[in-house]
């Protein structure tokens, strides 16, 4: 299962509601403003690191780029992918979850 | 004239950012004295080194930095938004006056009219 | 669509005489389009202008007229950064005539 974030985490409830609909062994791509949740110092950024190992974790290059995102900051855990990683991810995956 | 405080609350990516930001514009091209508030997911339009052509969007950051040009002085932002999202006001690419919750009690009370966008 | 032929070459415009694309500007452009508003262009002319287009590689805008006049001044003195001094040289509405001769996009507002 592969579940994917796109908005801000602090725009609405849907970041803290995905969290708690994960499952370890199953992966979260972050996209778009989602992105803003692996900023340095943040409960987000926390919350992302309380999740078991087990969980993968992904977010989109040319999404922390174009908001000043440093990819210096982004914790090792997550793998930081472009476009066509993506394609394949959701591909590999039986079902993707948009939150 | 009345003066104007736009409170622009949303990330740069989204439509709301570039209006509010057209309204601080036009109203200072009319002389209306005006201020703009950078507020909630508002301030990550301030981060340095965002490179908007990656997401395909024309950079709003370019014409942010053109508001004290246009006789936007007043600008502002919050300084619980920047805490809760990991951010310094050093890390701003505009000269922004950092303000507390009891100084923007403050700002809403002096300006006329308060516009949120 | 309406075009402007500079050196042999056609340079595309809109219908209201502004550069389609802005890489098709050079210094004989504008001079091509200047005459075409019936303006003698002088290096005082081609001082605004690319001070104009510099402005325009910072901030992304094509200017009003206050924030021209404020990056005037500050980029070739305070003498030139008045209203004056560029209604002299951009009859009528400065900043709308040299963004068009500086090969800017049109703005999308008229402030």
């Amino acid at each position: 299962m592969l579940h994917i974030l796109r908005h801000s985490p602090h725009a609405d409830s849907r970041f803290a509601s995905c969290l708690r609909a994960i499952n370890a062994d199953q992966s979260l791509l972050l996209i778009e403003d989602a992105v803003y949740t692996l900023l340095p110092g943040t409960s987000g950024r926390n919350a992302l690191e309380y999740l078991p190992a087990s969980v993968s974790l992904y977010t989109l290059e040319s999404d922390l780029l174009g908001r000043g995102v440093a990819l210096d900051d982004i914790s090792s855990r997550i793998e930081v992918i472009d476009y066509q990683m993506m394609v394949a991810l959701c591909t590999e995956h039986a079902k993707v979850v948009s939150w | 004239m009345k003066s104007l405080l736009i409170i622009s609350r949303h990330a740069p990516t989204r439509h709301a950012a570039r209006e509010a930001l057209d309204v601080a514009l036009a109203a200072a091209a009319f002389d209306v004295p005006c201020g703009i508030l950078f507020m909630d997911d508002g301030v990550f339009q301030l981060m340095r080194g965002q490179d908007a052509a990656q997401i395909g969007q024309k950079s709003l950051a370019a014409n942010l930095q053109a508001l004290p040009l246009f006789g936007v002085e007043d600008v502002l932002v919050c300084q619980h938004s920047l805490g809760e999202r990991g951010l310094q006001a050093s890390q701003c690419l505009l000269e922004a006056r950092v303000v507390n919750n009891a100084e923007i009690a403050t700002l809403i009370e002096h300006y006329d009219q308060i516009l949120t966008l | 669509m309406v075009s402007l032929l500079v050196d042999g070459r056609e340079v595309a415009l809109d219908k209201d005489g502004f550069l389609v694309d802005l890489a098709d500007w050079s210094d004989d452009v504008a001079q091509a389009l200047a005459e075409q508003e019936g303006l003698e262009m002088t290096a005082a002319h081609f001082e605004v202008i690319h001070a104009l287009r510099r402005f325009y590689a910072q901030y992304q805008l094509s200017p009003a007229m206050r924030p021209l006049v404020k990056y005037i001044a500050q980029e070739l003195g305070k003498d030139k950064g008045s209203s004056l001094y560029l209604l002299s040289l951009f009859p009528g509405s400065p900043a709308r005539l040299a963004s068009k001769l500086a090969g800017l996009p049109k703005p999308d507002n008229c402030l």
